[in-house]
């Protein structure tokens, strides 16, 4: 019995060791450039997106079905900063579009995304709970008992609140004291810009820090942020690396900076960047 | 004779095949464990130790998950006490409720807790209008924990108070001895086990609670990032911090079931003595 049941462990041990990695390798994914196998029909189209180009995406990617019946698109939204560690630890997407231009540039100098342009951009804005209503204006952000949440420093739209807040600090509309009595309450730094607006929505909190774009058919009130503090948000579009679809993904990010691209952006609150000459 | 004969070699078949597949599932459990092992160095976790944050998580679940593990017991107890020894109507039905947040995905709890306990929910719509409001507190923290915990406190003290005769507690009574003191000096003793074990599995849980408490309590430092939140934050940028804290979660957890196992071994022996 006891024999038997080395021999299986050892069996499988060893049929476990031949199939494992070695070790994982984050910073240096293979570069072997894989042989490209014919596109299976109808071709698939993988589009890993920051969560704030959800309805935007959406909206194009059904257009682009319509007019490519052969391509089968699917996609995969989550805070920028989410979707590159995926890709960094070996999700091949075929076009990645980044909320941010840092997560972008990580990606294309690790040699994982490349041609990356930009096609978007979109505000930085406050929305507000309209029940119970306590923040009207941005001054009432700094009002005590009031429940601010933000999205994840790590998270493009975290990023840009954190620029907005030091713009802030340095104005002289608002200054260092109301940016601390903000900052003091924050009750929850969420992993993305969807979720930031889900608990205002749910009026678990008072108000966020969110995309104009992201607003869509919310029920909030949005408070746009006045000139000298207001942060742009740039979105980037490249190709993966190791595409098996190099053909398709090109067509999917030419139509996006092209009209069709440009309208479904402008639908949901984005301004297109003018398309590359 | 023949019948012998010809159920020999299926049986050593059979207990080839249980090896094979105790192997598969053992070397299944074991090799994520050890791949996260050998992706830290031990230095790194001592300089973890010292950063603000690990620290603040660290502090953070021990306090929410002990007092979670206390709640469950302090509820748990009568509820598995009258599931084990009790008949009444629907008590089948209450037996599911306990048993339901095992099978329910921990984000549908988070869900479920916000829309009771949120601003505008069931019940605490009523709560805010007093001015409380539990949504991003650690209080919400331990909400989710006990909720996420407490079944198997329950199933396990149920389990071993089923499995004292009710003639000894019956005894005892007969001698003379109250309600409460026959609890305390008979079925107590006697079931010791499954408390301490239902305890220390109730308190893993609630140490590994994520989902509920991502969606209901939030995610800020200090006050509602535990330590599986924390590895989730740190993985979305600082792979290494993540590794070197799921590192520490998987050492803490297996120290606690450790420490549970020697301390219930004798225990364990005196209950069947």
């Amino acid at each position: 019995m006891l024999r038997v049941l080395l021999v299986a462990a050892v069996a499988v041990a060893l049929v476990a060791c031949a199939g494992c990695p070695r070790a994982p390798q984050p910073e240096q994914p293979s570069t072997a450039p894989k042989a490209t196998k014919t596109a299976p029909s109808p071709s698939q189209l993988t589009v890993f997106a920051a969560s704030s180009l959800t309805e935007a995406f959406d909206t194009f990617a059904e257009g682009f079905t319509k007019a490519h019946p052969s391509t089968k698109v699917s996609t995969n939204y989550a805070g920028t900063q989410e979707l590159r560690t995926q890709v960094e630890q070996g999700a091949r997407p075929d076009v990645f579009a980044s909320a941010s231009k840092e997560h972008m540039d990580a990606l294309v100098k690790a040699g994982l995304v490349k041609d990356a342009v930009v096609f978007a951009r979109s505000k930085l804005c406050v929305v507000a709970a309209k029940e119970p209503g306590k923040v009207k204006s941005l001054k009432d952000l700094a009002q005590p008992g009031v429940r601010v949440v933000v999205a994840v420093e790590t998270c493009p739209a975290g990023k840009y609140t954190r620029q907005c807040w030091d713009k802030m600090a340095a104005s002289k509309a608002f200054g260092p004291g109301y940016v601390a009595a903000v900052k003091a309450s924050v009750k929850s730094e969420e992993t993305n810009v969807k979720l930031v607006l889900a608990k205002v929505e749910l009026g678990e909190a008072d108000a966020g820090f969110v995309y104009r774009s992201d607003i869509g058919s919310a029920k909030v009130a949005a408070i746009a942020l006045p000139a000298e503090v207001a942060v742009e948000a740039t979105y980037e579009v490249g190709i993966g690396a190791e595409t098996k679809n190099p053909g398709g993904a090109q067509e999917f990010v030419t139509a996006l900076l092209g009209p069709e691209g440009r309208k479904a952006l402008q639908a949901h609150g984005l301004e297109p960047a003018s398309p590359p000459e | 004779m023949r019948v012998a004969h010809s159920a020999k070699p299926s049986r050593s078949l059979l207990t080839a095949l249980a090896g094979v597949c105790s192997a598969v599932l053992l070397a299944f459990l074991a090799v994520p464990c050890l791949s996260l092992l050998l992706n830290v160095r031990s230095g790194e976790i001592w300089q973890a130790l010292r950063e603000d944050y690990v620290r603040q998580a660290l502090v953070l679940t021990l306090r929410t998950s002990i007092l979670a593990a206390l709640l469950c017991a302090i509820l748990g107890t009568p509820v598995a006490y009258v599931l084990a020894r009790g008949s009444f109507p629907g008590k089948r039905v209450v037996d599911a409720l306990v048993q339901l947040p095992l099978v329910l995905p921990p984000v549908v709890s988070g869900v479920a807790l916000l829309m009771a306990f949120g601003r505008r929910g069931l019940l605490g719509a009523h709560l805010s209008a007093w001015g409380i409001e539990i949504p991003f507190t650690a209080a919400a923290v331990v909400m989710a924990q006990v909720f996420m915990a407490a079944p198997f406190f329950v199933v396990a003290v149920r389990n071993g108070l089923a499995a004292v005769p009710p003639t000894l507690e019956e005894a005892s009574r007969t001698l003379g001895a109250s309600e409460l003191r026959t609890f305390a000096r008979v079925t107590l003793p006697l079931t010791w086990p499954a408390f301490a074990s239902g305890l220390v599995l109730c308190w893993g849980r609630a140490i590994g609670e994520f989902g509920a408490t991502i969606t209901f309590a939030g995610n800020m430092p200090g006050t509602t990032r535990t330590m599986t939140l924390a590895v989730l934050t740190a993985m979305q940028g600082d792979l290494n911090g993540a590794l070197v804290l799921s590192v520490l979660l998987l050492v803490f957890s297996s120290a606690l079931f450790l420490a549970a196992a020697v301390i219930l071994q004798p225990l364990r022996l005196a209950a069947h003595a």
